[in-house]
């Protein structure tokens, strides 16, 4: 009997319940202790599944709700277990190296556990009951992050986040209502077993308002403003998680969305979609180029990253399919990288305009090297897993839109040259005056970095451990 | 099945470099005696001799499509090994000499050993992605490396403009790769050959003939390699002779019957034109003495794209090996001058090279080589090429001998002008400069005097058919002989005795050098283009400010509206009832409304 997401799940309830009764000062190693006890099983859980060969585990717990038919039901597959593997990690790099600002580390660690608790819950859940709920409280952990301890305009943007992310659920709870009433079940998977029954009209509505719902949280051209404000606002932690998990949500949602309605499998969707990521990608890359606040580029070019995954998502290849989840996860600990480097160098200069700081690799060179290092991830670098990420999308991509598809990657090189240019002009360039630190870097943050560079690579390096993984999701 | 492993002893030794980075003694041996164990297996491995059967190894393989890393040896490619593994330790020797900081040398070793190792994996694969995997790490590898000295001003900016061309270059290689992938199922270059004709693919080819010319400084991408020589001089040496620039033309070598079955060649031979012509003539208006060489790369890379153009692949390999030599040597020598100029780089302010003997007559061969004089291997590289070309080709091609000529000696006779005032203070200087750094040179005139000889035994090698003409006839010899004396006669006269002076305020001469010294169009096609990218960015960027402030007008929209209502609940009865009748009248009206319109029978 596999056990493994009640395992894990209890492990971080119980983590959090013990960050709570003890003092500040071993809040964040407690945090790590039980943040790393939930990452090695997730990581038995896969290599468990990698050598079974069998990615779909399913697992119950109890009667819930007896009137829905409702289960405090769980099930892994192989989209799940990888984006759980990327919360997992994030998570525990975070708790363990993200807090820059060393302030309100009970507080801090103690969100973070339950947000990886109901981030991990919201991917694994097996019915859409569940997974609304979780997806909510993913949501009100993100915000509590973002609200106590962000940054001086904390309150503004945390209010917006909250705004646009609570409209986005309400859409979902109406999709989830009308799913309900015509397919009389809320378990996913029999959902797509049996999703021909719902009547076709009813379809469109639903995977109007499921598309919405999730294309705010991803979040796509007209409805990203909620992000670059709440990521820049966000403490480190905060912008680490809200990026690198939250923001995955949506793309998790868009996913299932895609799997459950056999009506999205339509052209003029397909085009409508490529047309939608492509523009945003273009759009986010050229607002980056006009801002000067670091931390605010990095919230855009996560923007772009997700756009260029929807656009493989629109494909409706397998390849475009398996490269947009390998490219979540890439991208998600690539920009949580991004920002615990950015964050760092802000935090050591009390600056985040790149035309105020110069010279960060003098005073700060581990995080100065990690943010080249991150713009060579980002930009998708042979032997790391974007890599493997962004040559499936636009294989799938290429092989359904033609050479539309591959347009879009355009965006990303308008991204990655500005990012460059940040590079010589703010970070790679030590002659003459040099920004004063204030601050310094502690081990456990470069700790932090080899964790996440390491991941990225050692993936990249044996892709197959994700492909072969993905290739027995049906 | 060796080869594979010819690379290894290169990444051994990086790692080992960064690791002992603190023992700084250390890193340059560690780094020489790893170059030199690929060399020996490089050796063995030619004189195994054969081509050998393709080694492939499966990366990953989803839904019909194989990504195959994949290795090969044939003769192109074991004759680009070959020279990688030859010039790697000479530059590593003449970096223990020229890489006197000792706190960045494990940094210096472990990067150039990577871009080694990455310069031989590019060589030896056979599959497209095992190709783009080293070649995006030559990319970033020659990034680090020309950003080195971070701490200069220069450096950071000329390493931003190489990767920003070479990333373009990188992206188009990989949707080449994208496409080829999708209409084939894998990324084998053996399939390429064997499988029929798709009309997609030619895209791809074209991208990948782009991403060529990017890594090679051709063409719409010159303007990075001469900013390149921000770098150290021993990695200025090492790019410009064996390694990045050339692993373009290696890429296209190996699938130059591709090109000529899908009738590309023209393509490639326009823009090796245009690139060589831009190399030679702003190598001849360029007073920067690495500069002078780098242009002239330019100009080597456009006549090798040439020789690709007219489908010569003998002449490829014979001016790939000629050039390899005698630009590693120029390198060796500016940087040695430099460093007895105390790291002076106006060619007009270097004086007195000739007082180091062996450091003179060095480059005096490698001139020559350039200047393509008998016997020595650069003529024969540019006489293969020659000999092909006809009509406006082969004018053209004299044309730019002409120019190749006149830019060397010039470099060459500044050089060693005498300058009497400072002749003890450079005496002690140029005698002084590290063996080290000589002994690389000494073998580079000997491989530059051997390989001439490689003339005869290289169409066997490379099992060229018989009936390519490789015999050079006697009026070629007396062309190039001419170029020769005409570009050394005149610079003589111009720079070495200064017996002609140009009027440089004359208003023709004015003109024709800024029309070739600034590169006129290419600077404000990109200028331009810049401008076109920031104006759209502005133009986005006011919308998202736009919106932003109009969501929260709206915001503020809605407190104002609730600002309104509230005033309607303030607790006056008379209030109350009013809007109680005004509600009651309005329901009456309505469902008046609703019975007018049943009566209508619509």
């Amino acid at each position: 009997m596999m056990i493994y997401i009640g395992l894990i799940l209890l492990t971080l309830l119980l983590g959090s319940l013990f960050v709570i009764l003890t003092k500040e000062k071993h809040s964040k190693l407690l945090g790590t202790i039980f943040s790393g006890l939930a990452l090695l099983i997730v990581l038995i859980m896969f290599i468990s599944a990698f050598l079974s060969g069998n990615s779909i585990q399913s697992e119950n717990y109890g009667i819930y709700i007896v009137a829905l038919n409702i289960y405090l039901h769980f099930q892994i597959n192989a989209i799940s277990l990888i984006l759980t593997i990327m919360c997992s990690i994030i998570t525990f790099a975070a708790i363990f190296g993200g807090n820059v600002e060393s302030s309100n580390s009970k507080g801090k660690t103690l969100l973070l556990l339950l947000f990886e608790f109901s981030s991990i819950a919201f991917f694994t859940s097996a019915n859409l009951f569940l997974f609304y709920i979780f997806l909510d409280l993913g949501i009100l952990f993100a915000f509590f992050m973002l609200y106590l301890y962000g940054s001086a305009n904390k309150r503004k943007a945390s209010i917006k986040f909250l705004a646009y992310e609570f409209s986005a659920s309400m859409l979902l709870l109406i999709a989830i209502i009308l799913i309900y009433f015509s397919a009389h079940t809320l378990n996913i998977s029999s959902i797509m077993q049996n999703a021909n029954i719902i009547p076709r009209s009813t379809q469109v509505l639903i995977f109007i308002f499921l598309l919405l719902a999730f294309i705010i949280n991803m979040p796509i051209f007209p409805f990203h403003f909620w992000l670059p404000d709440a990521h820049t606002e966000a403490s480190t932690q905060g912008s680490m998680i809200l990026s690198g998990v939250l923001t995955k949500f949506g793309a998790y949602g868009v996913l299932l969305t895609f799997l459950m309605l056999p009506i999205s499998h339509n052209s003029s969707i397909q085009i409508i979609l490529l047309l939608l990521g492509g523009f945003s990608a273009f759009y986010a890359a050229f607002v980056i180029i006009t801002q000067h606040d670091l931390k605010r580029i990095i919230a855009y070019s996560a923007i772009v990253e997700m756009s260029i995954v929807l656009i493989g998502i629109a494909s409706l290849t397998t390849i475009g399919f398996d490269g947009a989840v390998i490219a979540l996860f890439a991208q998600g600990v690539t920009i949580a990288l991004m920002f615990l480097s950015t964050s760092s160098i802000i935090h050591i200069f009390a600056e985040h305009n790149i035309l105020l700081i110069k010279g960060a690799a003098r005073n700060a060179l581990s995080s100065a090297y990690t943010f080249m290092i991150g713009i060579f991830l980002l930009g998708g670098v042979p032997l790391s897993i974007g890599f493997i990420g962004d040559l499936l999308i636009f294989i799938g991509a290429f092989s359904t839109f033609s050479i539309f598809g591959i347009i879009p990657i355009f965006a990303l090189v308008i991204l990655i040259l500005f990012l460059y240019y940040i590079n010589s002009k703010a970070i790679f360039n030590i002659s003459g005056e040099c920004s004063k630190n204030i601050n310094f870097i502690n081990t456990e943050q470069e700790i932090a970095y080899v964790i996440l560079i390491s991941t990225l690579f050692i993936f990249g390096i044996l892709p197959f451990l994700f492909i072969n993984l993905l290739k027995l999701f049906p | 099945m060796l080869y594979v492993f010819v690379a290894v002893p290169l990444i051994i030794a990086a790692f080992l470099a960064i690791i002992l980075n603190n023992y700084s003694r250390l890193p340059k041996y560690i780094a020489l005696i790893g170059s030199i164990i690929s060399l020996i297996i490089a050796v063995i491995i030619f004189f195994e001799g054969g081509t050998s059967t393709v080694q492939n190894f499966t990366w990953f393989s989803i839904n019909g499509i194989t990504a195959n890393i994949s290795f090969a040896i044939y003769p192109i490619n074991m004759i680009a090994l070959l020279i990688v593994a030859i010039i790697t330790p000479l530059v590593f020797l003449y970096s223990i000499g020229f890489m006197r900081v000792p706190s960045e040398q494990g940094r210096f070793y472990f990067e150039i050993s990577i871009f080694a190792a990455s310069m031989m994996l590019f060589v030896i694969s056979y599959s497209l992605i095992a190709m783009f995997i080293a070649w995006e790490l030559l990319g970033l590898m020659s990034y680090l490396l020309i950003g080195f000295w971070y701490w200069k001003e220069a450096p950071p900016y000329a390493a931003r403009k190489a990767i920003s061309f070479v990333f373009i270059g990188d992206v188009l290689f990989l949707l080449g790769i994208i496409i080829i992938g999708t209409v084939y199922g894998n990324f084998n270059i053996s399939s390429l050959f064997s499988l029929p004709f798709h009309p997609q693919v030619s895209l791809a080819l074209l991208l990948i003939l782009f991403a060529a010319f990017s890594k090679g400084a051709q063409f719409p991408f010159t303007e990075w390699l001469p900013d390149a020589m921000e770098g150290p001089t021993p990695v200025s040496a090492y790019l410009h002779s064996s390694t990045m620039v050339k692993a373009g033309i290696i890429l296209i070598a190996v699938m130059l019957p591709i090109y000529a079955a899908y009738n590309l060649l023209w393509i490639i031979l326009l823009i090796g034109f245009l690139s060589a012509f831009i190399g030679a003539t702003n190598a001849l208006t360029s007073k920067h003495i690495k500069k002078v060489i780098a242009y002239s790369t330019i100009e080597d890379i456009g006549l090798m794209f040439i020789a690709l153009g007219l489908n010569n692949i003998f002449a490829v390999m014979m001016l790939f090996i000629a050039q390899a030599f005698y630009k590693a040597l120029l390198f060796f020598g500016a940087g040695a001058i430099m460093k007895a100029n105390d790291n002076e780089e106006n060619l007009y302010n270097l004086h007195n090279a000739s007082q180091n003997k062996v450091l003179y007559i060095s480059l005096i061969f490698a001139v020559a080589s350039l200047a393509a004089i008998f016997p020595l291997s650069g003529f024969f590289g540019k006489a293969a090429i020659i000999s092909t070309s006809s009509g406006i080709e082969y004018v053209l091609l004299v044309l730019i001998e002409l120019l190749s000529s006149l830019y060397i000696f010039r470099w060459f006779f500044l050089l060693i002008r005498r300058d009497e005032k400072n002749s003890a203070y450079t005496s002690i200087n140029y005698k002084s400069i590290s063996k080290l750094m000589t002994a690389p040179m000494v073998a580079l005139v000997i491989l530059i005097v051997f390989s001439s000889a490689l003339y005869i035994y290289l169409p066997k090698y490379m099992e060229i058919s018989p009936n390519l003409d490789v015999q050079i006839p006697i009026y070629e010899l007396i062309i190039s002989g001419i170029i020769a004396i005409v570009g050394i006669s005149l610079t003589y006269l111009f720079f070495y005795k200064q017996r002609i002076t140009i009027k440089e305020t004359h208003k023709w001469y004015k003109f024709i050098y800024s029309l070739i010294y600034n590169n006129i169009f290419i600077n404000s096609f990109y200028l331009y283009f810049a401008k076109f990218i920031e104006a759209f960015a502005n133009i986005f960027s006011d919308f998202e400010i736009f919106i932003n402030k109009l969501l929260s007008g709206i915001g503020n929209k809605i407190l104002a509206l609730d600002n309104l209502i509230r005033r309607i609940e303030n607790g006056q009865i008379n209030t109350y009832a009013l809007s109680f009748v005004l509600g009651i009248a309005l329901i009456i009206i309505i469902l008046i409304f609703i019975f007018y319109l049943g009566t209508l029978n619509l």
